[in-house]
């Protein structure tokens, strides 16, 4: 989750990698998850697709645009010139967090097994709205995602104690490494290498959501 | 003693059942092989119809089931659905 704010200009470029591979890998979840979804119409199937979709949208998002302010910082291309790099910036970072927001309000969502809409639209405009009026976006946006992780998280961990699968063990992990790299910026947000650890709890929960990946679809 | 089986083993089953039948699969038939009560089979015999895994027709005045390709997909795609299903949970 590159914020430019506080991203080293060292880890920029490691940034960039990584967050266009956590695209590619949600969106490979979310595709075989849509799959699912059209032969089972197993709702709880689609919501994670669709969370998975936004996520992998903000993460694609935001490298398309980090991208375009590689290139417009090596002056590389004279279209970009009249678009400033603070409006590159702020677009690839509010729509990062916009997208990551609405994906994992999604989730959290998908773990009620509710079938109510109106619901989702209440989580929705809430979570947008707390972002909107906070004095510290950036902030409450962690605080936001740490809070939904944690209930995300608890969906896992009681689905992993009633299944006792080694797959739903990799799943709750991953969403478990999740929450661990939110709450490192929360707790240390200020600190100019919380950015760069959490991304190392992140990298290890997508890992884990492409192995089990792998897994599943391993005939 | 056998383990319980879940709703998705029992659909598997169900629509395994049908697609051996190829088209000829009558109700009591599908009772028997399912080893569910009628009432318990009706409910999942109008919730595949509902979700297009299977399809009702009639001849000579019976009702017979046959899979609908989603429901061959389903049968075909059964232990990816199944792995998926378990590891996020959604058994």
């Amino acid at each position: 989750m590159a914020l430019a704010y506080y991203l080293p200009n060292w880890f920029f470029m490691y940034d960039l990698i990584l967050e266009l591979s956590f695209a590619v890998i949600l969106g490979l979840v979310a595709f075989l998850a849509f799959r699912i979804y059209k032969i089972t119409s197993h709702k709880q199937t689609f919501w994670l697709g669709l969370g998975f979709s936004f996520i992998a949208l903000s993460n694609l998002i935001e490298s398309v645009l980090n991208i375009l302010i590689i290139i417009k910082t090596d002056n590389l291309l004279s279209i970009l010139n009249n678009i400033s790099f603070s409006l590159l910036n702020d677009l690839s970072v509010y729509s990062h967090i916009l997208l990551r927001i609405i994906g994992l309000t999604i989730l959290v969502y998908m773990t009620f097994k509710l079938e109510k809409i109106q619901v989702l639209g209440l989580m929705l405009i809430t979570s947008i709205l707390i972002l909107f009026f906070s004095k510290d976006f950036i902030y409450s946006y962690y605080l936001l995602s740490t809070i939904y992780l944690l209930v995300i998280s608890g969906y896992f961990i009681k689905s992993y104690f009633r299944t006792k699968r080694a797959s739903t063990f990799l799943i709750m992990l991953a969403f478990i490494f999740l929450t661990i790299d939110t709450t490192i910026f929360v707790l240390w947000r200020n600190h100019e290498l919380s950015y760069v650890l959490g991304h190392f709890p992140e990298l290890l929960a997508y890992l884990l959501i492409l192995w089990n990946f792998l897994l599943v679809r391993k005939k | 003693m056998n383990k319980k089986r879940d709703s998705m083993e029992i659909i598997h089953d169900i629509l395994k059942y049908i697609g051996e039948c190829r088209g000829k699969a009558k109700p009591t038939n599908i009772l028997y092989k399912s080893n569910l009560s009628h009432q318990m089979l009706t409910e999942y015999l109008n919730d595949l119809l509902l979700k297009g895994l299977i399809k009702e027709i009639k001849q000579d005045d019976k009702k017979l089931y046959e899979l609908t390709p989603k429901g061959y997909s389903f049968l075909n795609d059964y232990n990816i659905i199944r792995k998926f299903m378990t590891s996020y949970g959604f058994e």
